[in-house]
């Protein structure tokens, strides 16, 4: 009787579990150097309600998450995805050698990713911009 | 009465000038206000209370902190409207309506864009309305007004269709909008695919046909937007970007497709119910505010650039008083560090090489630009900096247009790296923030600095350094504040500890050259900017490499031995056990005749308890 009472709370409780989460990695910010790696992930849940959360993990400490409004990560979003572009497609000056790219930071917003190189001075810098707005959420 | 001060004034200021030391650099600087109101302090067994709160338990420095931020605000807003002044504009209000209008987007009206809901920012988009919303609600209320009443087919099928007329309409007049930030508008175009796609049960294909044929073409769209982007800087630019969002506007989202066996009329109804709730304006605002922003965020990336601005910051931020002010300091730090470097390397090569690490060590100071550093912005007719030109470490700080590095309370010390082909020197960076404190309280600037000078020797950094033989050297010290009678440092803290002990020692070296009488209050002021680090930096500190403030002061600061002798202390802290290393540069300067005053013996302040 016991057993039957136990497996019919649990059937209960698992019919009244959540609906399930759907999450969506809205941008994904990757800055490693030698000694520091931080990653900043900016996830869309959505299941009754549609919730921001920005994630940072930080090497060898424990990943930080916040709530952040939704105005706050299309914002985020949107700049980064015009980072990507301009990192990407905007035409640089023609040069006889090769070009070096010393990765700053790697910017992922679906299906646009760019390793952001130091040697793009204006983009890394707006990246380094977009880097901060989002560690102020911390 | 009058006279009776005016005596007592003359008199303190007279003996305060006979008992100064000749090298003493702190002399001349003023006490924050905040230090002179002495209150229950009871620096010896509480220095965080003493140096951080009033009597009544507030903080201490809560007006100073409100005037640092406005005065980083208005130094970034003040920038920002020299540059917009060469644009012709008379007030950032003025250029955000223009600018925004010349891309095509009007402001709901001037009222809205002096709205509060801007944050007093008025270069934020936050909280305004804007015409294309208003336009676009106004359209459908009317739309809705003048649909057909009636329930017959034909009635049915013509509501349907003028919804669908006004969603088409829409589409059209935001095309401009979306030409605006061509990167999100594929972005966007991506994410209707993949939701059309994804969905099939919920978006029937046979009821999107259009969106069907336009996700097969996604490759194509994304191979022109890309092309068209690379002419981003040319003139014609807008008008491409604009036709090619006409030529591929995202068709409407239809979620119902009609039933086995169910009449036209039925599918109609619901058809329109469904038409009535997905054609909306809600899109309108998205793609409006998306495009203002990116409009105002390309805007703001000239205007921190530009020579006016970037001029004024560095007349502000960076003027030649501080400057003056911050080398003299510099130079302190440096024959300080020097002194410690000597006394505490493991051996005469450690000795020498930090020593000479510390004469090469430099405080970043921006050395300005020449005008051949400029090249004019064919949008703005502005001259901004060319950043293909430049040192990043240079002209970095000018290229985040969020101007972070004006905004942080921070200093650091970085050591020497490589970038690709750039060499960064070993240096310490005052930012500009910290450095608003000059006039207010130099005190609390020397104490950073001789921190950051700290970290060239700290634990964290001896292996980096090539300093052999250095962690026996501080195993007793660091051993000492892993102690629970100390500050329980934690593993990670080392460097940060290490340092505050360094300035700790620095400062209590020169708060001895000052007339006894304001011994006290000048070791509490050097402190008092650690109080405010944690407010303005907000919640930005890594406690994880710091410990809290509290026990940096009290624990760290507070129980130091040097230190202590300046604040009146007789013999250590009861809540925090006393570490330090064995010789200090207090008991270095002793032992050299040149660097004592004979007053200090006779005038060594009462005990405090």
């Amino acid at each position: 009787m016991k057993t039957m009472l136990l497996f019919f709370i649990l059937m209960t409780q698992a019919a009244h579990a959540k609906p399930a989460t759907q999450q969506t990695v809205l941008l994904t910010a990757d800055y490693q150097t030698k000694k520091l790696r931080h990653s900043y992930i900016l996830k869309k849940s959505e299941s009754k309600k549609t919730q921001y959360t920005l994630t940072l993990k930080q090497k060898g400490k424990k990943d930080l998450v916040r709530v952040v409004s939704a105005h706050q990560a299309e914002s985020w979003k949107t700049q980064a995805t015009r980072l990507i572009w301009r990192s990407e497609y905007v035409r640089k000056p023609a040069s006889g050698g090769k070009r070096r790219c010393h990765s700053y930071v790697k910017l992922v917003s679906f299906k646009n990713k760019s390793a952001i190189c130091h040697e793009n001075k204006l983009v890394a810098q707006l990246s380094y911009g977009l880097l901060n707005q989002m560690k102020d959420a911390f | 009465m009058k006279l009776f001060l005016c005596v007592q004034l003359f008199l303190a200021v007279s003996l305060s000038r006979a008992a100064v030391s000749p090298d003493c650099l702190m002399c001349k600087w003023p006490l924050i206000p905040e230090m002179s109101q002495d209150g229950p302090e009871n620096a010896c067994e509480d220095l965080f209370g003493a140096a951080c709160l009033k009597p009544n338990g507030e903080r201490k420095f809560s007006n100073v902190e409100e005037e640092l931020l406005s005065e980083a605000d208005a130094m970034i807003q003040t920038a920002r409207a020299e540059a917009l002044r060469t644009m012709g504009y008379k007030s950032t209000n003025d250029a955000v309506i223009g600018e925004l209008r010349r891309a095509g987007i009007e402001l709901e009206s001037i009222d809205a864009a002096n709205s509060s809901a801007t944050n007093n920012d008025p270069f934020s988009i936050d909280g305004r309305n804007f015409t294309m919303s208003k336009q676009c609600a106004d359209g459908l209320s009317h739309v809705r007004t003048q649909l057909p009443k009636g329930d017959s087919e034909e009635v049915v099928a013509q509501r349907v269709k003028m919804y669908l007329e006004f969603h088409k309409k829409k589409k059209e007049d935001l095309a401009k909008v979306y030409a605006l930030d061509i990167p999100n508008y594929m972005s966007y175009v991506d994410s209707q695919c993949v939701s059309f796609q994804g969905n099939s049960s919920l978006y029937p294909p046979q009821s999107n046909r259009s969106m069907t044929v336009f996700c097969s073409k996604i490759l194509q769209m994304q191979r022109e937007a890309v092309e068209l982007f690379r002419q981003a800087d040319s003139a014609q630019y807008s008008t491409l970007a604009e036709q090619f969002v006409k030529k591929y506007p995202v068709p409407l989202l239809e979620n119902m497709a009609p039933k086995s066996n169910e009449s036209i009329h039925s599918y109609l109804l619901r058809r329109e119910k469904a038409l009535y709730s997905a054609v909306d304006c809600s899109e309108v605002y998205t793609a409006v505010s998306s495009g203002a922003k990116a409009v105002l965020e390309n805007l703001n990336e000239k205007l921190m650039t530009s020579q006016p601005a970037v001029d004024y910051i560095l007349r502000f931020a960076y003027s030649s008083e501080r400057q003056r002010q911050l080398e003299a300091m510099t130079a302190n730090v440096r024959a300080n560090s020097e002194i410690l470097a000597r006394n505490y390397g493991s051996n005469p090569s450690v000795q020498e090489k930090m020593t000479s690490d510390f004469r090469n060590l430099q405080v970043w100071w921006p050395q300005g630009f020449s005008n051949s550093d400029y090249v004019k912005d064919p949008q703005t007719g502005l001259m901004v900096l060319n950043p293909d030109k430049l040192d990043m470490t240079e002209a970095g700080i000018f290229l985040d247009p969020n101007m972070q590095h004006f905004k942080d309370f921070n200093a650091y010390n970085s050591p020497e790296f490589h970038i690709g082909e750039t060499r960064i020197a070993n240096h310490v960076n005052m930012q500009p923030f910290m450095l608003q404190l000059m006039q207010k309280s130099p005190f609390y600037v020397y104490a950073v600095l001789a921190h950051e000078f700290g970290h060239n020797f700290d634990p964290n950094r001896i292996q980096h350094a090539g300093y052999q033989g250095m962690e026996a050297q501080y195993s007793d010290l660091m051993a000492c504040y892993k102690d629970s009678r100390s500050i329980n440092m934690q593993r990670g803290q080392e460097g940060e500890v290490f340092s505050d002990y360094v300035a700790a020692e620095m400062i209590a070296s020169e708060v001895n050259k000052l007339p006894p009488s304001m011994r006290r209050r000048a070791a509490i002021s050097s402190i008092a900017g650690f109080c405010m680090m944690e407010s303005l930096s907000g919640n930005k500190i890594e406690f994880g490499e710091h410990p809290i403030t509290m026990l940096r002061i009290s624990g760290v600061l507070g129980a130091n031995p040097s230190l202590r002798k300046m604040l009146g202390c007789s013999g250590d802290s009861s809540k925090y056990k006393s570490c330090g290393m064995p010789t200090s540069i207090l008991d270095m300067n002793a032992q050299s005749p040149a660097n004592s005053t004979p007053q200090e013996e006779q005038e060594q302040d009462s005990v405090e308890m």
